[in-house]
């Protein structure tokens, strides 16, 4: 089929190749290597302790996947909370999220456990044929901070190759082999499972051994995704996500509330649920730099959220979501999850008085959406 | 995003340009076109996405150069040939029970694999030599192994299709076996007799089986041991997630490879080896250069266009857009169709019975497998059976194809009384 | 976190504060609905859960069951039904039921109701996230079928209530926000 490269002379084409192979691999492994140095996070006025996943499953010591833990405790009695960031990479508005609490958050009584990089190992490369940038830059009130922008899924460096059928360890349901490396379709976790299978189950356990009275996973999804700008809720967290849903209007932000399907395995509002105690939350803000209509990628998608086709979507009624010029900004999305965070503990607190969950020092939802990120940061 | 359309026309051009005009090669013609498309759209040389765009691909590139190095194990220790006999003696009688059995043969490994490439490369090897013998053209019997490997790829248990779609809008891979069974199987056969039942000549069938009666060469059960492990090591970890290890595809056909080495006649492996990959490099530098060309594609928005456009129809064309879009995107590829198109389409349609409208897409979708310019599954076919011209055997594939979209687009017209009547 | 202001304990408060400052005026004029009450889902979303906390609120007499069939209706003693309508496709996977199996739920439920004289009320709060295609069809199954009906106002807004309503001469109240359905809901009762 190639036969035309068979008329040149051999040699001095296969030097060439390799000398462009090198001059290419040259100019793209320093950005490569780029991608896995951790982002800066500060450690913020609540912040008691820095703990690993490792402290609660040995098994991830040393490797990409030891996370770091951020505790905030208040030192008054109440309630434990785990809120989850990171676990996609991808969906910058969760992780976001997780950083400006523990970088921001003050608590007042109760216990939080903030994770800002689930997916450590997810952060160091981005999708494939994904066309998306590696970083963008926020400018913060100390100056501008660079992020990563990551992967849905674990690095094939950490775990590869891929299975043709990824089949769910303690359910048997079967999905397409690349949800493999898919941190929330790994839940609960085996000690001596796959890369991924092990983060899950070191937060399992994180959450068995601190006996964590709610836990939210922080997301977002395309806007065409049905299930978006919504609460998913654990059969158990039901109570407290309704009231969160409806705390919520109150500030003027409009929250769906979606059940955990019993059927889908995997997930950490469902494996969660059903494995501990922890009543599990997963929270979606709408995010069109992963969606499959999104027009032309790059940094200010990302952060503006304002795309041409995701507004011709809408007029032929495609989205699940309002979507007009203004698009989706990070600054809403995060003020979405950190208010939808608040409404949650709140609902929590009222539900049970002997074990409240409270901080402060995170704006509310209007703040947030009158460019109240970068002030944070 | 006329942007986008004039760049999609840029592209489209450039790269019949280079092909058809310059007379480079495809994989070449994709790389170059991958790299214009940006500089056009003022995004520069973006070389990290431009690099990562090529491992999109690494998987399949790896699987097709091991289980080519496997074909061409079997091929130098004698089991291929004995296998054929046996397969002939077995069955020669009935040409139409003959080419039955030889359809399902086909689609084994893509029906437990879920990939139409080691259907081609698995058992299209086996299968090819018989149906020379039954007196096919050589574009006919590419044809008969193409198809039959598609429908291989949609058949129950393993449809990857589906589950990417699935995966998209949170349907669990469960309860699909019985319609793709009914789809997939009664097609298949169909596809196969009609490009196929006409070539068959009795005579010629009778006068081999004469011959493959009269030679001696037979190769003793131990020679099937390639084939076993490979069987083995394929089914095992799907039957028994549990405990069994799931080595993946390229690891099986090594291990399968080195266990034929063990069995059969003696032959110079390094240069079999070295044989097969070479044949087989072209195929895995089109994937390269098509890695690139899509994360370009998306990059500049050009995928978000067409999908977009595919969905701004009116709902009375949707399903003409589906019939259409679906297998033209499966000219680059028939996953990334299922996941770019698929999901798109799967909302759009939700108030349908999701288990055959996801079936119905899956069909549809497959039938891209013939399409320019990766067109997978009747290139690496050609590759296999030494047809120089591709194109040969998607034109007797063509008419069949139509036949399958059509089908699934009367499952999606008809998808709850078709479930109702199924009971999914 | 200023948890006290936005706390669900001053909702009834708020509630009454802002129907007797707007003083909104319903379509519906007189209470059509007798006590005790059984609340249920077409459609599985978990919208349901959502008039769950308004009717605790408003302390009405009702019991919930979200997936009933038309057999039990007659056993649970209730005079009138409330219906939450919206369709989810997370909700009916939850509920392991196809949405062909929740339509013909609701077509047998529906004309049991009538037999056996229950008023229905139809009330769907989940705004733009419950319609399209397949919220639509519930839609479209149940409001015909009601006494009186809910909205809140963004799940309106291509008219369709409006039209379904005018068409079967069903009074419709549409609420700018969840949190204001419950006011009207609970006046539609004697």
């Amino acid at each position: 089929m190639d036969s035309t490269v068979k008329k040149f002379p051999r040699l001095p084409l296969s030097l060439g190749l390799v000398a462009a192979v090198c001059l290419v691999l040259g100019l793209v492994i320093p950005s490569d290597l780029e991608m896995r140095k951790p982002d800066t996070i500060r450690k913020g006025p609540g912040v008691t302790e820095v703990k690993r996943l490792s402290d609660w499953f040995p098994g991830l010591k040393g490797s990409a996947g030891d996370s770091e833990v951020y505790v905030l405790d208040s030192g008054k009695p109440g309630g434990s909370a785990l809120v989850i960031g990171g676990t996609h990479p991808n969906e910058p508005a969760g992780w976001m999220t997780a950083i400006i609490l523990v970088e921001n958050a003050k608590p007042e009584s109760g216990k939080l456990f903030i994770i800002t990089n689930a997916n450590a190992s997810g952060f160091t490369h981005t999708d494939y044929m994904e066309g998306e940038p590696r970083h963008f830059t926020i400018l913060g009130a100390s100056g501008p901070r660079k992020f990563r922008f990551g992967s849905r899924a674990t690095s094939p460096v950490d775990q590869w190759p891929d299975p043709d059928i990824y089949v769910h360890a303690a359910s048997g349901q079967r999905l397409s082999g690349s949800e493999t490396r898919n941190l929330n379709r790994a839940y609960p976790g085996r000690p001596d499972g796959t890369f991924t299978e092990k983060v899950t189950f070191a937060i399992t356990s994180m959450i068995l051994a601190e006996r964590i009275d709610v836990t939210v996973d922080l997301h977002e999804a395309s806007p065409e995704y049905p299930v978006i700008n919504a609460i998913v809720a654990h059969d158990r967290a039901m109570k407290v996500a309704s009231v969160a849903v409806l705390n919520l209007e109150f500030d003027g932000v409009t929250m769906g509330l979606e059940p955990s399907p019993v059927k889908l395995h995997g997930l950490s509002h469902r494996e969660l649920g059903d494995a501990t105690d922890t009543l599990a939350i997963l929270m979606e803000a709408a995010n069109p730099s992963q969606g499959r209509l999104r027009g032309v990628t790059d940094e200010a998608l990302i952060l503006k959220g304002q795309d041409p086709f995701y507004l011709k979507a809408k007029a032929l009624g495609r989205l699940f979501v309002p979507y007009d010029a203004k698009g989706w900004p990070l600054e809403t999305r995060v003020g979405r999850h950190a208010a939808g965070l608040a409404a949650i503990f709140a609902a929590w607190s009222e539900q049970h008085p002997d074990r409240p969950i409270t901080y402060e020092g995170i704006p509310s939802y209007d703040e947030f959406v009158a460019g109240g990120l970068g002030k944070l940061l | 995003m006329t942007t986008q359309f004039l760049l999609l026309a840029f592209m489209v051009l450039a790269f019949v340009g280079l092909v058809l005009v310059a007379k480079l090669p495809v994989s070449l013609s994709l790389v170059i076109t991958a790299v214009a498309l940006p500089l056009l759209a003022g995004r520069g040389i973006p070389l990290d996405q431009l690099v990562e765009g090529m491992f999109g691909y690494l998987d399949t590139g790896l699987v097709l150069i091991t289980a080519m190095i496997f074909l061409k194990v079997i091929e130098g220790n004698g089991l291929l040939a004995g296998l054929t006999r046996s397969i002939t003696l077995r069955f020669g009688s009935s040409p139409l029970l003959l080419l039955v059995a030889l359809t399902i043969v086909i689609m084994f490994p893509g029906m437990i694999t879920g990939s139409c490439t080691a259907s081609v490369l698995g058992t299209g090897t086996l299968v090819s030599p018989i149906l020379l013998a039954m007196g096919m053209p050589l574009p006919v019997v590419g044809a008969v192994i193409s198809s039959a490997a598609v429908y291989g790829m949609i058949a129950p248990p393993v449809n990857i299709p589906i589950m990417i779609i699935g995966g998209g809008i949170d349907l669990p891979y469960i309860g699909f076996d019985g319609v793709l069974a009914l789809v997939s199987f009664p097609l298949a056969i169909l596809t196969t007799l009609i490009i196929g039942y006409r070539h068959v000549d009795r005579t010629a069938l009778a006068n081999v089986i004469e011959s493959k009666r009269a030679e001696t060469g037979s190769v003793g059960l131990a020679a099937y041991l390639p084939l076993l492990v490979a069987v083995i090591l394929m089914v095992g970890p799907k039957a028994f997630p549990t405990w069994f290890p799931d080595p993946r595809m390229p690891l099986t056909f090594m291990i399968s490879a080195a266990s034929g080495l063990l069995v059969g006649r003696r032959f110079d492996v390094v240069r079999a080896a070295r044989a097969g990959v070479s044949e087989i490099l072209p195929v895995v530098g089109i994937l390269f250069g098509v890695g690139m060309l899509i994360e370009m594609m998306t990059m500049t928005g050009i995928r978000g266009a067409i999908v977009v456009g595919a969905l701004s129809v009116p709902p009375a064309l949707m399903l003409a857009v589906i019939a259409v879009s679906l297998p033209l995107f499966g000219g680059i590829s028939v996953y990334g169709g299922a996941s770019v198109l698929g999901v798109p389409f799967a909302l759009a349609l939700l108030g349908q019975n999701q288990i055959v409208v996801l079936s119905a897409l899956s069909l549809i979708g497959a039938m891209g497998s013939y399409m320019p310019p990766v067109a997978l599954t009747p290139v690496v076919t050609a590759q296999l059976i030494c047809e120089p011209r591709y194109g040969r055997i998607v034109k007797l594939a063509l008419l069949p194809a139509v036949l399958a979209v059509l089908v699934g687009v009367a499952m999606l017209v008809w998808a709850n009384p078709i479930a109702k009547f199924l009971g999914v | 976190m200023r948890l006290p202001s936005r706390s669900l304990t001053f909702l009834p408060a708020l509630l009454l504060l802002s129907a007797s400052l707007s003083a909104q005026t319903y379509t519906l004029k007189a209470p059509i609905a007798s006590k005790p009450a059984l609340l249920i889902s077409i459609g599985q979303s978990a919208d349901v859960e959502m008039v769950k906390v308004l009717l605790d609120r408003s302390k009405l007499d009702y019991k919930a069951d979200p997936q009933v069939k038309a057999g039990g209706l007659a056993a649970s003693g209730a005079k009138t039904l409330i219906i939450a309508i919206g369709g989810s496709s997370k909700g009916l996977g939850a509920a392991g039921i196809s949405a062909d199996a929740e339509l013909d739920r609701a077509k047998v439920l529906l004309a049991e109701a009538k037999k056996l004289g229950l008023k229905i009320i139809g009330i769907h709060v989940g705004g733009e996230a419950r319609r399209g295609e397949l919220s639509d069809k519930f839609i479209l199954a149940t409001v015909a079928s009601c006494d009186y009906v809910i909205v809140v106002a963004e799940g309106n807004a291509d008219g369709l209530f409006t039209k379904l309503c005018a068409a079967a001469k069903i009074p419709l109240d549409s609420v700018e926000k969840i949190t204001k359905a419950g006011d009207p809901l609970f006046k539609a009762f004697k």
